[in-house]
């Protein structure tokens, strides 16, 4: 009986227990779900734009015929590291890089020294090599990971890649610079300058008779690859590669000149090394970024600033591309990193549950470096129409949503918005711009989402609201336009004809301007009249912008007019994916993106290709040659904003332009 | 990290002899020999390695590390009650706390200063311990220094005596930051006069390590904090202390927490333990103690960095 009331007792109190449990667990799971940011993703559209694949070339994701072989070469002494200690086939002499990287304190330096063994005066030269089993010679490309922990050694990460390359005929090395990861900063020159260090071994390798390597290394066709701060790196070793003197250090000497054709940038931070202290420049590479939406490291897509530093003077063979990847982030591109991109513990803040697969992201790596590689070390040219304009290859990247910027060596440049505060003049003589019906019309620079930060150039920021504000809501205007002339010196020199390509970048923003006023509709002068400058700064209340979540693509007229008034329309979504702004959301607490970031998107301008001949297939007699002005008609949107930049023309290869999705043939 | 472990474990090691052997008290007042914030009553009492807030009455090297408040309510099972309230600033590369701590402990018979009796046997006599701090802190040759001054405040009945007392210590940062480790000289000051003779302020050299958000896994962080203290009669009292916590989403963690120490004050036993909130700056912890005859002592403690 006691036994019975006992247990009647004990049965109680568990019950009451678990009855606090089952109020207190819901709470906090209520508490935690209040406090978890809502998972937010834009509208997936690759179902449609993602439906064809024109490009007839074999996958470049797919393996290659040869056999796959691998090698380590370093230093033969490293403490940590078994397969360069006990595993080299090649030995090579450590170098100093005491003139470029140091360690952030004394402590650091001495707890470096004790973990690896070596200081910053003998840093070695170590790689692991996946090669074809073939005479070659074949293109070599180093790739180099970015800061991690240290200790988590990160070069093994890139040997999907290594084993894809090497069955299609590459030589791919993977260069560890573990050694200057972890609490290092301002060490991106030294990054960079290891990867010189690195081919200089390789020259070292292909030259010598014992070397198994020997012979086997094409040494004029050379790709450097970076990712994060190694993505900065393969910059900075592309500008150190033709300098004479270290531009920090003159009395250390550079004596490389390298033929490296191409740099890969993945997810590249940038500004972290500036050269004199100016912005790293690049010349007449060809040039590859990519970039995912959901970096939960390099939440910006940095290396669009460093995208827009490449330049062609000499007008080579040249080209450069930059790919958004919606829903990628920064690890996954490194299997060693993985999904959480600030180590096991960014579980608690990174939101994850948006990501694309591991896989996927990894598919997407290997179609574009493998067709870039492939394109400007074998020119292959049948890859290079996917980096003009995704849409060719649907069948062969990963179901998401991209943007892609483009321009090659040809493109000379009608209005960048960089050479004055003059919103009326292009960016060479005999180039005018004018503006009509437009609420939003002003030339800024283009910002990054990171509160403070911006893209490093202009661009000018158009908006529009074709209704006419008052009672009738169904009072519409004549759409507003944006309209750039061209002068006859221009276009004789520039030899546009039917072979020319209008090119620009475009990107929707969230904002609507407010109804367009009567009186500005009536002040806006028509076609024939309507030289609008610039207006001064109204004294009245110019029209209320808002932000709208319209996840509608917006849609515009391009209208190209020659000489003799001829008039051809394409619509710009033949063209590409006008799309509103992608919703981005990094972090698992609410609110905490709102605070870090100044918008929930990043600002990332598509570049549209059109080819002037489609203007003569839409109207019958147009003739491109004597092209007089080429007007964005904001007719297909009621009201919006779009940033627009490097509009100009190119005389693309045929290769660029064939196969081409859309347009008006 | 090694080093560490060792350190805690060799003053656990030496907590477990020495906890149950009851003191005999000959220093007041007994306001000093308590603990001041639940979190600091859950892990063993002792403070020469902490950081933040408990620095004020603990280690003055390390107050200033970050800017917070703190507000603590206790409760003792004779009824006698307690609280704190202290604030940390750094001003430039100084750094200052403030503090008042106050214990209100009712005696069966009047005893000037109080005896630890009065936490657990409840008394009708008028009685209340008060201290009253300021610190400073800087860093010179790569250790940071610092000193504090107290008032404290002791009446029983219609009695009162007076005291100033003063701390000094030295502390660094180790791990990179994980861990503070300091020594410190406290309650230097005369005897603090009553009854007979008076009694002598606990007057100790106490050596500390504190650590506290070391992630061991995805979701769980531990702390863990050692202290070992000499009164100025040679009476040695070690402590340990541990913290697990479950972070479940940034800035949001649940903390259980355990310690064992060897107690300073008659009506102390060895064991303390706690629970802890946090919510971004906010905290708010329970901690408890382990006391003779009449259960345990509460605390809670709110805080605000």
């Amino acid at each position: 009986m006691l036994s019975n009331r006992w247990t009647s007792r004990t049965v109680r109190a568990a019950t009451r227990r678990h009855a606090h449990l089952g109020v207190l667990a819901p709470l906090a799971a209520g508490l935690l779900g209040c406090l978890a940011a809502p998972l937010k993703l834009s509208r997936d559209d690759s179902g449609t734009v993602l439906a064809r694949q024109l490009l007839a070339a074999p996958d470049p994701s797919q393996r290659g015929t040869y056999a796959i072989r691998t090698l380590y070469y370093g230093s033969g002494t490293d403490k940590r590291r078994a397969e360069y200690r006990d595993s080299v086939t090649l030995k090579t002499a450590s170098v100093d890089g005491s003139k470029l990287a140091g360690p952030p304190n004394p402590s650091q330096g001495k707890v470096r020294k004790d973990y690896w063994g070596f200081d910053f005066t003998k840093l070695p030269v170590n790689g692991r090599v996946w090669y074809p089993d073939g005479a070659g010679p074949f293109p070599l490309v180093l790739i180099v990971h970015g800061n991690h922990n240290m200790k988590e050694f990160s070069d093994p990460g890139y040997r999907y890649l290594g084993e894809l390359l090497a069955s299609r005929g590459f030589i791919l090395a993977s260069v560890d610079e573990n050694f200057l990861n972890g609490f290092m900063s301002n060490e991106n020159d030294a990054r960079g300058w290891m990867l010189l260090k690195h081919l200089q071994a390789w020259r070292h390798f292909n030259d010598s008779a014992g070397s198994p390597l020997h012979g086997r290394v094409d040494m004029t066709r050379i790709a450097l690859m970076g990712h994060s701060r190694g993505g900065e790196a393969v910059a900075v070793a592309g500008a150190f590669n033709r300098l004479s003197h270290y531009p920090d250090d003159a009395t250390v000497r550079f004596d490389f000149n390298f033929d490296i054709r191409s740099l890969v940038a993945i997810a590249p931070v940038d500004g972290q090394y500036r050269p004199a202290e100016k912005p790293t420049p690049l010349a007449n590479y060809n040039y590859l970024l990519i970039h995912g939406s959901h970096d939960g490291d390099v939440s910006t897509f940095d290396g669009l600033a460093q995208y827009e530093r490449v330049r062609y003077p000499d007008r080579g063979p040249w080209f450069k591309s930059a790919m958004y990847v919606y829903r990628a982030n920064h690890g996954q591109w490194n299997t060693a990193w993985g999904s959480l991109d600030g180590g096991p513990r960014s579980a608690r803040y990174l939101d994850v549950r948006g990501l694309v697969s591991q896989a996927d992201q990894r598919r997407f790596a290997e179609v574009t470096i493998t067709a870039f590689l492939e394109a400007t070390l074998r020119d292959r040219r049948e890859y290079l129409p996917l980096f003009r304009d995704h849409r060719v290859a649907g069948a062969w990247l990963p179901k998401t949503m991209y943007i892609t910027r483009f321009q090659d060596a040809s493109f000379r440049a009608a209005a960048t918005f960089e050479e004055d505060v003059d919103v009326s003049r292009g960016t060479v003589a005999g180039i005018t711009l004018e503006g009509d019906s437009l609420g939003t019309w002003k030339e800024a620079t283009l910002p990054f989402r990171y509160r403070g930060s911006n893209q490093g150039h202009n661009a000018v920021l158009l908006g529009w609201n074709n209704r006419i504000a008052g009672d009738d809501t169904t009072r519409r205007g004549r759409p507003a336009s944006y309209r750039l002339s061209l002068g006859d010196s221009v276009r004789a020199a520039w030899g546009i004809d039917d072979a020319t390509t209008l090119v620009f970048s475009l990107a929707p923003t969230k904002a609507t301007p407010g109804p367009r006023t009567p009186a500005r509709d009536s002040a806006a002068s028509g076609d024939s009249a309507g030289k609008k400058r610039a207006a001064p700064k109204s004294r009245s209340k110019p029209p209320a912008t808002r932000a709208v979540d319209d996840t509608v693509p917006m849609d515009l007229t391009i209208e190209a007019t020659d000489a003799e008034g001829r008039t051809a329309r394409v619509p710009l979504s033949a063209y590409g994916v006008p799309r509103r702004p992608l919703e981005i959301g990094v972090y698992r607490r609410a609110g905490r993106d709102r605070r870090r970031f100044a918008n929930p998107y990043e600002i990332v301008l598509q570049t549209y290709t059109v080819p002037l001949a489609d203007f003569a297939r839409a109207t019958p007699g147009f003739d491109a040659r004597r092209l007089s002005s080429v007007r964005w008609r904001f007719d297909r949107t009621e009201a919006g904003t779009v940033w627009l930049d490097h509009i100009g023309f190119a005389r693309l290869s045929p290769d660029f332009n064939a196969p081409s999705v859309g347009g008006a043939r | 990290m090694s080093r560490a472990l060792a350190l805690f474990a060799s003053i656990g090691l030496l907590v477990v002899p020495v906890a149950a052997r009851a003191q005999r008290e000959g220093h007041a007042p007994i306001l000093l020999q308590l603990p001041v914030t639940a979190r600091t009553m859950a892990m063993g009492g002792l403070t020469a390695g902490s950081r933040d807030v408990e620095a004020v009455f603990g280690n003055p090297a390390l107050v200033g590390g970050s800017s917070a408040f703190s507000l603590s309510l206790g409760r003792y099972a004779s009824g006698a009650s307690t609280g704190h309230a202290a604030t940390t600033m750094s001003i430039g590369s100084i750094g200052l706390g403030f503090g008042v701590a106050l214990l209100d402990a009712p005696q069966v018979v009047a005893r000037s200063p109080m005896h630890s009796d009065v936490l657990t046997d409840e008394g009708r006599v008028a009685a209340a311990d008060l201290a009253a701090s300021v610190a400073a802190s800087l860093n010179w040759k790569g250790l940071r220094w610092g000193a504090s001054a107290r008032y404290l405040d002791a009446r029983t009945g219609t009695t009162h005596s007076a005291s100033p007392a003063f701390d000094v210590g030295v502390a660094k940062d180790l791990m990179n930051g994980f861990l503070s480790a300091g020594v410190v000289l406290q309650h230097l000051g005369r005897t603090l006069p009553g009854d007979g003779e008076g009694r002598a302020l606990p007057t100790r050299l106490a050596l500390g390590a504190s650590g506290g958000g070391y992630g061991v896994s995805k979701w769980f962080d531990v702390g863990a904090s050692a202290n070992v203290a000499v009164r100025e009669d040679g009476a040695l009292f070690p402590a340990v202390g541990g913290e697990w916590a479950l972070v479940p989403l940034e800035g949001i963690a649940f903390a259980l927490r355990g310690g064992v120490r060897r107690p300073e004050l008659r009506a102390q036993r060895a064991l303390t333990g706690g629970v802890g909130v946090q919510f971004d700056r906010l905290s708010l912890d329970y901690g408890w103690e382990d006391m003779r005859g009449k259960g345990g002592a509460h605390r809670v403690t709110f805080r605000l960095r």
